[in-house]
């Protein structure tokens, strides 16, 4: 469904993105993690025809994406985008007759469900309210291929579970490839399928969580019963307290004598240990 | 194409900031107008309020690529339709002005006339004297180059590009006013699309500049950023 070729954008001097190919086929929930200036965004609105890429092809649906006809069936939804200062239901029904699959019943229904009020106007939501707004419409608009950058910025904690609610909920609604960027990776691991992580404007790992659960893992154990695995591994981190030294590793799981302790990881400690060997 | 009329509707709906500010305007007029009237001046001249009404082609121009554009994009409208669809808004805007000018030129002016001074461009420019239908298109193709030409200005803004398109126009005004020689191709140019003698040459010319000059938009769009 997205295909990314040998993609580079620059900013003046700057490189967002760095001879990026990704290759995105499937119906599921994606999870883009990344620093920062890592390049998420750019990635973003590069497969949403929101900006022109300096080098490379980008084809979603098997069409090269133009930045003024902009791929159908992508809906890019970003935390604190502005709308129009009307009545919430004036804006479903605004969306609603911007796009052929919208789905007014879903949008009304989870209106209710997060006890939004629809007779209030936009801005005078809280910027949480107006972002689970502009979610929801992207949710409800049935496109293909939806993208939500940073989508639980300034939620709070019962916000970011409606929010994992509501995504679970419109996949199971209609399944369609959604990517969600987002700083709360252990939150969003527990709805994502596949991960994918990017630093410095390049793709670092592109893989699915149960591969990650599988082959990321720790070695504790003391400094020299642990120093020969770093050859034979591929450690990603590594952290030395006293006489104890624990590895970061990604790769197939080994057997250990009872000295060495195995331990599986958060994706959290994957992600920083990951990016950090990449720094 | 459908998307495009939605866009034109959004944006005629929400263009209230154009249609207040155009409202205070010709308020403003039609108070100084019954002051002069309730105090007895006579010799005094005003603009018709239907010329007062254009300003609301030109707000328009002005607010939809730079306020409407980004809240557009955020529905996911794409820019092609927004393109499309803003054009279609100059156009119903256009026509909806010139006849409302005609209107009120035909009833308000004309009476007032019997009292007071009462400028409309529709006479200034000519026009009228090319009879009722020919004058509404007159000003309909003039208003139509208008709002396009203060949209792409509006919308070139963002870029180095918009900077320089105004330092060039100041330049030309600066520069070929004073010098006779020079004057003459500012005079023709006017000439050609409000003064013309030739009322379909005027329309025609007004509607072709229209398009080449809003067809600047698609490279102005594909390379303007959605923050």
């Amino acid at each position: 469904m997205i295909k990314l070729s040998n993609v580079t954008k620059e900013y003046s001097r700057t490189t967002a993105l760095d001879d990026i190919s990704l290759e995105l086929n499937d119906k599921k929930i994606y999870c883009l993690l990344g620093r920062n200036g890592a390049g998420k965004t750019t990635l973003l609105k590069l497969i949403a025809g929101h900006i022109n890429a300096s080098v490379g092809v980008i084809e979603v649906e098997g069409q090269r994406v133009d930045t003024i006809k902009m791929p159908a069936g992508v809906s890019f939804t970003e935390s604190r985008a502005s709308q129009f200062n009307m009545k919430i239901i004036d804006l479903i029904g605004v969306a609603k007759d911007l796009q052929d699959d919208f789905n007014y019943e879903f949008a009304k229904n989870m209106l209710t469900r997060f006890k939004l009020d629809e007779k209030k106007k936009y801005n005078q939501l809280s910027l949480g309210m107006q972002t689970m707004v502009t979610t929801l419409l992207s949710l409800a608009s049935n496109s293909k291929i939806i993208i939500l950058d940073e989508p639980v910025l300034g939620f709070d904690a019962i916000m970011r579970e409606r929010f994992y609610d509501l995504l679970r909920e419109s996949f199971e609604n209609r399944p369609k490839l959604i990517i969600v960027s987002t700083h709360l990776i252990d939150e969003i691991a527990r709805i994502a399928e596949d991960i994918i992580i990017i630093d410095k404007g390049k793709v670092l790992l592109n893989s699915s969580i149960n591969n990650i659960d599988e082959m990321a893992y720790s070695l504790t154990g003391i400094t020299q019963d642990i120093t020969p695995f770093k050859n034979e591994l591929n450690v990603i981190g590594e952290k030395t307290i006293g006489g104890f030294t624990s590895l970061f590793v990604y790769d197939n799981r080994i057997q250990t004598s009872k000295d060495v302790k195995l331990q599986p990881i958060t994706l959290q400690e994957f992600f920083v240990n990951l990016v950090e060997e990449n720094d | 194409m459908t998307k495009s009329f939605v866009v034109a509707k959004i944006n005629l709906k929400q263009s209230k900031l154009s249609y207040l500010i155009t409202a205070i305007t010709c308020g403003a007029v039609v108070i100084s107008l019954f002051v002069n009237f309730c105090i007895g001046i006579e010799d005094n001249s005003s603009v018709s309020v239907g010329n007062i009404l254009f300003l609301c082609t030109i707000l328009c121009a002005v607010f939809i690529p730079t306020l409407n554009f980004k809240k557009l994009m955020h529905l996911n409208v794409k820019k092609i339709d927004f393109f499309y669809g803003s054009f279609l808004n100059y156009i119903l805007l256009s026509a909806i002005l010139s006849a409302l000018n005609l209107l009120i030129f035909f009833t308000i002016d004309k009476l007032l006339m019997l009292r007071t001074g009462i400028m409309n461009l529709i006479e200034i420019f000519g026009w009228i004297n090319n009879g009722i239908f020919l004058a509404f298109l007159q000003q309909f193709a003039f208003l139509l180059l208008t709002a396009v030409v203060i949209h792409t200005l509006t919308a070139l803004q963002t870029s180095w590009v918009g900077w320089t398109v105004d330092l060039i126009l100041v330049a030309i005004i600066s520069v070929f006013t004073p010098i006779a020689p020079l004057r003459a191709y500012l005079v023709g140019f006017f000439n050609l699309i409000i003064f013309n003698s030739n009322a379909f040459a005027q329309i025609g010319i007004c509607i072709l500049l229209s398009i080449l000059i809003y067809s600047i938009n698609l490279p102005v769009l594909r390379n303007k950023r959605i923050d």
